[in-house]
Parts: C-alpha cells; structure tokens; sequence
C-alpha cells in the first residue's frame, strides 16, 4: 500500500537533497526498497534519506518524468517480443527527451538518466530511454552508428572484410 | 548542456539494456551493428532478434533458394554444403532466436508455378 502524502528525501551523489511525494517514488523500485528497508511506521514520514547514486541535475530530470508519469499503472506492464516497438513512445516523452538530448551535449544527458533509470529501477523511464536510442539508431550506417554511440572501431582490416562478406548475404 | 560528470559509454550500461535495445532493432541494424566492434559484434550474436511479423523460404530449384527473415532475404541459400553452412555461421552471427507471426513455405516449380505451399502462424496450427 502506498502512502502519496508520505514525503520522501532523497539525496544525490553530489550532495543535494529533493523531497518528493511517495506517490513518485512508487515507481523507483531502488527507493521502494529502502523505503521498505526503513521500516517506517505506516504514517511516518520516513525522515532518514535515501541516498541514490544519481547527480543532482540528473535526479531533476527523473523527477520532472516521474511528475508526468505518477499516476501510470504498476507494475510496469511486460511486453511480449510481437507487442514491443520503438516507435510508440508518448508525445509528452518525445518532447521531454528532445529538451536536452541535444547534438552539442554527446548525448551525455541521455546516457546519465538511463543510468539513472537503472540504478533506481526505473522500469518506464528505462523502456522508454531505451526506445529513444533505437529510434536514433536505427536506419543508420555503420559510421553514423559508431559516431552515435560513441563507439571506437577496433576490428583490423580483415575482420572487417570478413563480416562485410558474411552480411553480403542478406539483401534488402 | 548537461553538466554531469558522465561520459557516453554504451557498453557499460547494464547488460539487459544492451539486449532490450537490440531485440528493438531490425536485422539491417544489426548487421551494421556487428560492424562497429567487437563487442557489439558479440553482443549481436548473442541476443534474441525478436518478433518478426513474417518469415518465408522460397525454393525456386535444387540449387536456388530464398530465406526471408523480417525484413532482409538470404539469397541462394542452400547451393551446395558450403554455402549452407556459410548460412548456418551467419544466422548464429545476427541472431540468437527470433520469433515469427506467420511462416511460409513456398517450392516454384521451373515454370514459375507454386507446386507446394505451406504457411505456420503463432497461434494456429499448421495450415
């Protein structure tokens, strides 16, 4: 059971404290469980804060998502293989993400709030930050990708040729 | 800008994140996917390719085949058992499993004409 009046501290890696209601929190399975960890009577304000390995500026953007998705069902609704698409992600998301996923940031932000997601159990925002870097790869070349993710080439010459002559067997 | 200290390192995000993104790919993604490195050229091989809405194996002759995977075709798949088994390397390279809606079995015969056909749906037996 949740308690949304409960409010809920935590504190970030860089030592900034943000109070927000249980009813956000609900969705970080990483706080839940140290909410649960507590023990915190039923109507308690469980006082002692949760510190999670996420920055300031981060937490900010996870909160500010977490704002827009409070009132989503849970558990996070699992997907079969047939059901799961990249191209559905909710308009609010797209313009969420689109405020700061900018060229001139190397897509830093983006990898700090998966991050984030992750270490907080995040399962929405993780799905949907997911979606968002598929969609950036996908259609791409082999350079284009590798400037996306950052990714140095480390196959020689060789290898390459050979994987380029394995792939030549499919055709569009 | 963001001013967190994080540096963008796709390969040290969680390793199920690495597979969920992957599974929404399509097979042209990942092939150039295994061309970036080595990692994710392991990493292609080694997830599930995920749901295809359809599939087909088109036999035209004894040396002529087509494979349909999702949205790529492997070409004169079974000439001769080296090929095949430059096939078989190749689909242990993109894919680990992969799920299809609907398969389609499909033998032409020299003249152009369907001789045999059969089709496999997920949720029906075969027809």
């Amino acid at each position: 059971r949740i308690y949304p009046l409960m409010r809920v501290t935590l504190t970030t890696s860089d030592g900034a404290s943000v109070t927000v209601s249980r009813q956000l929190t609900k969705h970080s399975g990483f706080i839940e469980k140290a909410i649960t960890d507590m023990a915190v009577d039923d109507n308690a304000v469980p006082l002692s804060a949760v510190a999670v390995d996420v920055d300031d500026a981060t937490l900010k953007l996870v909160i500010e998502w977490l704002t827009e998705h409070r009132d989503d069902a849970l558990p996070y609704p699992e997907k079969t293989d047939e059901e799961r698409r990249a191209d559905d992600i909710p308009a609010w998301d797209q313009a969420f993400v689109q405020k700061w996923d900018t060229k001139e940031d190397q897509q830093q932000t983006l990898y700090a709030v998966i991050t984030a997601a992750d270490k907080l159990d995040i399962k929405g925002l993780l799905d949907m930050t997911c979606k968002t870097l598929a969609n950036k790869i996908n259609g791409k070349t082999v350079e284009e990708m590798r400037e996306i993710l950052q990714l140095e080439c480390d196959f020689t010459e060789e290898e390459l040729a050979e994987i380029r002559k394995e792939n030549a067997w499919c055709e569009n | 800008s963001h001013s967190s200290p994080y540096t963008m390192d796709i390969l040290a995000l969680p390793d199920i994140f690495l597979r969920d993104l992957l599974r929404l790919l399509g097979i042209g993604d990942r092939m150039n996917l295994r061309l970036t490195c080595r990692t994710f050229e392991q990493l292609v091989a080694n997830t599930h390719a995920g749901y295809f809405k359809e599939g087909s194996i088109y036999r035209y002759s004894e040396s002529c085949q087509a494979i349909c995977l999702g949205d790529k075709q492997i070409r004169n798949a079974m000439q001769g058992e080296a090929k095949l088994r430059q096939l078989l390397h190749l689909r242990s390279r993109l894919f680990s499993r992969i799920s299809f809606g609907k398969f389609k079995i499909k033998c032409i015969n020299s003249q152009g004409e369907v001789s045999k056909q059969q089709t496999l749906c997920a949720s029906s037996p075969p027809s």
